[in-house]
């Protein structure tokens, strides 16, 4: 006679197992939003060195002093996402304010990634910026043409192989950002886990505090990377094994990895969003003649 | 990890109490008439010789009962072997699935832990009903629960599922349901520990926070979490599995010491926001100290050996961090250890003073 362990515990099985693909099904059965990317934004990762799986990376711009110019994530959304926000911390005289937020912990929320849109433009204008500033201090500091040269290369490149990925808007209700970003194929609602942060701000002359507030950011993406299925392998395969050949003589001890992006990107994603706002890889195409357009590394160096 | 089933284990567990009874009468009868205390005739003793040796010799061919100190020493081996065993097999599953899982396609990646740890429940099956120690049952029942592990994981890593303490609680569901259905304890540690876990996510996640930060920069939800399974055993009796509620008791009382320590050095992750950061220290300092020694008078008074143990342990060490607060920075380090040497001489004997009034009235 089967004991009732094993009835239990196979029926555990079964039913875990059940549950887990039925949220598959339910989260792929309505497309929130469908988007093509590029290896700017999903680059190739690979785990262990004995790992076989492929994933995609999602990559976005994390540049904090860009958020804040922005400011879209401020006291109110902190607030709005269950932060408790009640200790003034712009009254400069307290100076114990900030330790209530010592220990806030990082808070689940949903995240609206726009893609190659106008935040992307942007951010692209504030780095040209800074990068003409940093220019116009080198030619004050009488630097070679060589080196402002190799400047402006780098500068070039880091726009064409950038994430154009950013994140401008955050909230606890999927259905709510998406009535407030209807493009589902350029603005992307993506699980994230956020965090608080007290910042200031010093006069640079007196070294003096002369601001303090909160701000937001997005840590980290609670699926930040995506698994690239078996029958989409064969477009990434190709870089794989050059990766493999030209690390096959020093065998380090983490798996070959495509150089990253210095170029043109060499593939471009299809992914989907779904009900639960977890992604999928619906297709991958190899970009002809890319891997041409990719620098070689020493130049950036 | 010996036992079949449930009543079985009991079995086998009074069987191993009766032998080793059976030893340390003989043992004494033996001394005694050595001393010329007391010598039974003859036909008595060879009657109660035979009486005993095929006794022990049924019950050893039935249950599978150490009938030696050799004996159990070897058992002991065989228990290490077998976890030591079940560990780098799980591991052997786990890194095999892993090197050949990107040339799987989709259905077949998730099919085949699945299909796995189906195996491995029905092996463990077969092996508590054909081999009588439960060695290899605890060996598959532990493969079992790591394939189960890796379906999981496997799941979410194709699906690109946001992750979910969820998972803790289906992992800790098995370990409990293999250790209960089989008798088997380190199944039972998974479980325990697998859903203490979950809990404190859980109790995290009811209020936004991302999962995993509850289980390290909450210390005060592991302490409750530790409280309950502390008590489980009060409510949960356990007539046939008696070696299980040990366990519940050392891995709650463990949760609770090991979180009021934490507390006691980082008053910043205490639940009380609005307080001073080092009277909540102080404050766990000293709780520390007072739980651990409640675990020590428990535990003799119930003739708990565990939480004597734990607590024990963890008395000496909150006296040494409070000593250290106090008088490491300003008092010379040979004063300083003999204090603390003294202090804990003294403790002993009051301890054992303790030990004596408790142990002489009823449990």
């Amino acid at each position: 006679m089967i004991r009732i362990g094993l009835i239990a515990a196979v029926l555990l099985v079964a039913v875990v197992n059940a549950i887990a693909l039925f949220g598959v099904m339910r989260n792929r059965g309505l497309t929130d939003a469908r988007i093509v990317l590029t290896e700017r934004e999903l680059a190739v990762w690979r785990g262990e060195r004995e790992d076989t799986a492929l994933y995609l990376e999602l990559e976005w711009q994390r540049r904090s002093d860009w958020n804040a110019r922005r400011d879209w994530f401020g006291e109110e959304k902190l607030r709005e996402l269950g932060f408790d926000v009640s200790v003034d911390v712009t009254d400069l005289d307290d100076e114990d304010a900030p330790r209530a937020y010592a220990r806030r912990l990082d808070r689940r929320a949903l995240a609206v990634f726009e893609h190659d849109g106008p935040a992307w433009d942007d951010w692209r204008e504030e780095q040209t910026r800074l990068h003409e500033e940093q220019l116009d201090d080198m030619r004050r500091r009488e630097r070679g043409d060589d080196e402002i040269e190799r400047s402006e290369r780098s500068h070039r490149r880091m726009l064409a192989s950038a994430s154009r990925l950013l994140a401008v808007d955050v909230g606890l209700d999927g259905g709510e950002l998406r009535r407030l970003y209807p493009d589902g194929s350029t603005h992307l609602i993506v699980p994230v886990v956020a965090s608080l942060h007290v910042e200031s701000e010093y006069d640079r002359d007196r070294g003096e505090l002369i601001e303090r507030w909160l701000e937001g950011s997005i840590t980290r993406l609670r699926v930040p990377y995506l698994h690239v299925p078996h029958q989409h392998r064969d477009a990434l395969e190709h870089l794989i094994e050059e990766a493999q050949r030209a690390e096959a003589a020093t065998r380090p001890p983490y798996p070959a990895m495509p150089s990253s992006l210095e170029g043109e990107p060499r593939y471009r994603v299809a992914v989907s969003w779904g009900r639960r706002f977890e992604p999928w890889i619906t297709s991958i195409e190899r970009i002809e003649g890319a891997e041409a357009a990719q620098s070689p590394p020493e130049e950036v160096r | 990890m010996k036992g079949r089933s449930r009543a079985d284990s009991t079995t086998q567990q009074d069987a191993q109490r009766r032998v080793d009874r059976i030893r340390a009468f003989r043992d004494e009868l033996a001394h005694l008439a050595d001393e010329d205390i007391l010598t039974l005739p003859e036909d008595e003793s060879r009657r109660l010789a035979v009486y005993h040796d095929t006794l022990v010799r049924e019950l050893s061919r039935r249950f599978d009962v150490d009938t030696s100190d050799a004996q159990k020493r070897m058992s002991w081996g065989m228990r290490l072997a077998s976890f030591l065993g079940a560990v780098a097999l799980c591991a052997s599953v786990w890194f095999f699935f892993h090197s050949i899982w990107g040339s799987l396609t989709t259905p077949v990646q998730v099919g085949l832990p699945i299909a796995g740890t189906l195996a491995a429940l029905g092996l463990t099956e077969l092996f508590a009903r054909i081999e009588r120690s439960g060695y290899l049952a605890g060996l598959t029942g532990l493969i079992a629960l790591a394939c189960f592990v890796l379906d999981l994981v496997v799941i979410g890593n194709v699906f690109n599922i946001a992750p979910t303490e969820n998972a803790l609680l289906a992992w800790g569901a098995l370990g409990l349901i293999l250790a209960y259905g089989y008798g088997l304890r380190v199944p039972l540690t998974a479980g325990l520990l697998l859903v203490m876990g979950f809990a404190v996510a859980k109790a995290g996640t009811l209020q936004g926070y991302a999962w995993v930060d509850p289980l390290w920069r909450l210390p005060e939800y592991s302490l409750a979490t530790g409280l309950v399974t502390f008590v489980v055993p009060l409510a949960l009796r356990h007539r046939a599995l008696t070696l299980f509620p040990p366990m519940y008791r050392l891995f709650g009382g463990l949760a609770v010491l090991s979180a009021t320590l934490v507390l006691g050095f980082w008053g910043e992750g205490s639940f009380f926001t609005r307080l001073d950061p080092d009277s909540i220290e102080e404050a766990y300092q000293l709780a520390g100290l007072f739980l651990s020694g409640a675990a020590i008078a428990i535990g003799l008074w119930r003739s708990w050996t565990e939480t004597v143990n734990l607590g024990g342990a963890f008395f000496f060490v909150f006296l040494f961090v409070k000593f250290f607060d106090w008088w490491w920075d300003w008092m010379p380090k040979w004063i300083f250890f003999l204090i603390f040497g003294l202090t804990a001489l003294a403790s002993l004997l009051l301890i054992m003073a303790l030990r004596r009034r408790l142990t002489g009235r009823p449990a």
